[in-house]
């Protein structure tokens, strides 16, 4: 790989790891509201309710994941204490 | 029925200036913090130089990147577009936000920020020139990092409501209002409440990206810009929930760790 596309992998790298970073479910949140829109403005009148209530969901979940994700590694952490 | 035009226009002029003069209080405290460390270490006037050169650096950008979006993109596409970044950024700022206010994460200390960056600038003692250009560099790198976020989101709103002067206008003055407090006080800000205004500016961005997409893809919001006061009060209740819940059910089981280790 040249010069310029090892600068321009490193590029892309870098603007994923700026908007999405840790949180990929926010790009497919994102990518839902859109779609949902759309959909709901053919067939439903009732996008003020659904597409916050998309956003609203992958927001808890998003928290939820990485609370669980902390006490998991808090336990595990006080079960390898007499080891120590 | 034009007065209730009026109301929901001034209504989301509000939302939009509460929303980048937030983004912009907490960018710029962090970026004031890096500064200060500077202006102690190597000398205000390198200090002050470098910040400036990056605002400049980042006035250019908003008009690079701002005035082409307002004038010539499609405005449907533009919106969802904006409204896909401004959800991005927003949800991300209020996940952090959430988890910082429920202690499951550690805060933001600007404290611990400014001593780090004053002793790696004092470790490396070296002569006038080169602590000069040092010193503007990490103060340029600072400003600079720290506003991207800032350019982003007030070229978005700006862009989407074809208010980029309004929004540039609020960035300026929370940045004027920083550095003023902070020559005022002369030292870091850390009292600054940085992760209320931050899940206050996640709120507002969240709902300004799932307003906009909506829009963009030809939602129907009932009373158009007057529901963007209801999504930002749906977002704020349930973050707050959500801060409530994380302190009952997550934090036992970490403050429990930590007494047992």
């Amino acid at each position: 790989m040249n010069a310029l596309g090892r600068r321009c992998r490193l590029a892309v790298v870098g603007v994923w790891r700026f908007l999405v970073g840790d949180t990929p479910e926010f790009l497919a949140a994102v990518a839902a509201v859109a779609g949902v829109a759309l959909l709901l403005h053919r067939f439903h009148p009732a996008e003020w309710v659904v597409l916050p209530g998309i956003v609203l969901l992958v927001l808890a979940g998003s928290v939820w994941r990485r609370a669980r994700v902390s006490g998991r590694m808090a336990r595990e952490s006080r079960t390898r204490a007499p080891d120590r | 029925m034009e007065l209730l035009a009026t109301a929901s226009g001034t209504s989301s002029l509000v939302v939009l200036v509460l929303a980048v003069f937030g983004a912009s209080l907490v960018e710029m405290v962090e970026a004031f913090t890096i500064v200060a460390a500077v202006g102690v270490t190597r000398g205000w006037r390198c200090s002050l130089q470098g910040a400036g050169a990056a605002a400049a650096v980042l006035a250019l950008a908003v008009a690079i990147g701002g005035v082409p979006l307002v004038r010539y993109a499609p405005i449907d596409g533009l919106r969802v577009a904006v409204g896909a970044l401004l959800l991005l950024l927003g949800l991300s700022w209020l996940r952090k936000a959430v988890l910082r206010a429920a202690g499951i994460v550690a805060r933001h200390d600007e404290k611990a920020i400014y001593t780090e960056t004053v002793h790696a600038l004092k470790s490396s003692g070296n002569s006038d020139d080169r602590g000069f250009v040092e010193g503007f560099g990490v103060a340029f790198k600072g400003v600079l990092l720290e506003g991207v976020e800032v350019v982003l989101i007030v070229i978005s709103l700006g862009a989407s409501q074809h208010r980029l002067a309004q929004a540039s206008a609020a960035a300026g003055a929370a940045a004027l209002v920083v550095a003023v407090i902070g020559v005022m006080v002369a030292r870091q800000l850390s009292e600054v409440p940085e992760n209320l205004l931050k899940m206050v500016v996640g709120v507002l961005l969240t709902s300004f990206g799932t307003f906009w997409i909506g829009e963009g893809a030809g939602a129907h919001w009932p009373g158009s810009n007057a529901s963007l006061p209801a999504l930002v009060g749906v977002f704020g209740l349930t973050t707050a929930g959500l801060v409530l819940s994380m302190r009952r059910v997550v934090r036992p089981v970490l403050v429990e760790a930590e007494v047992e280790s």
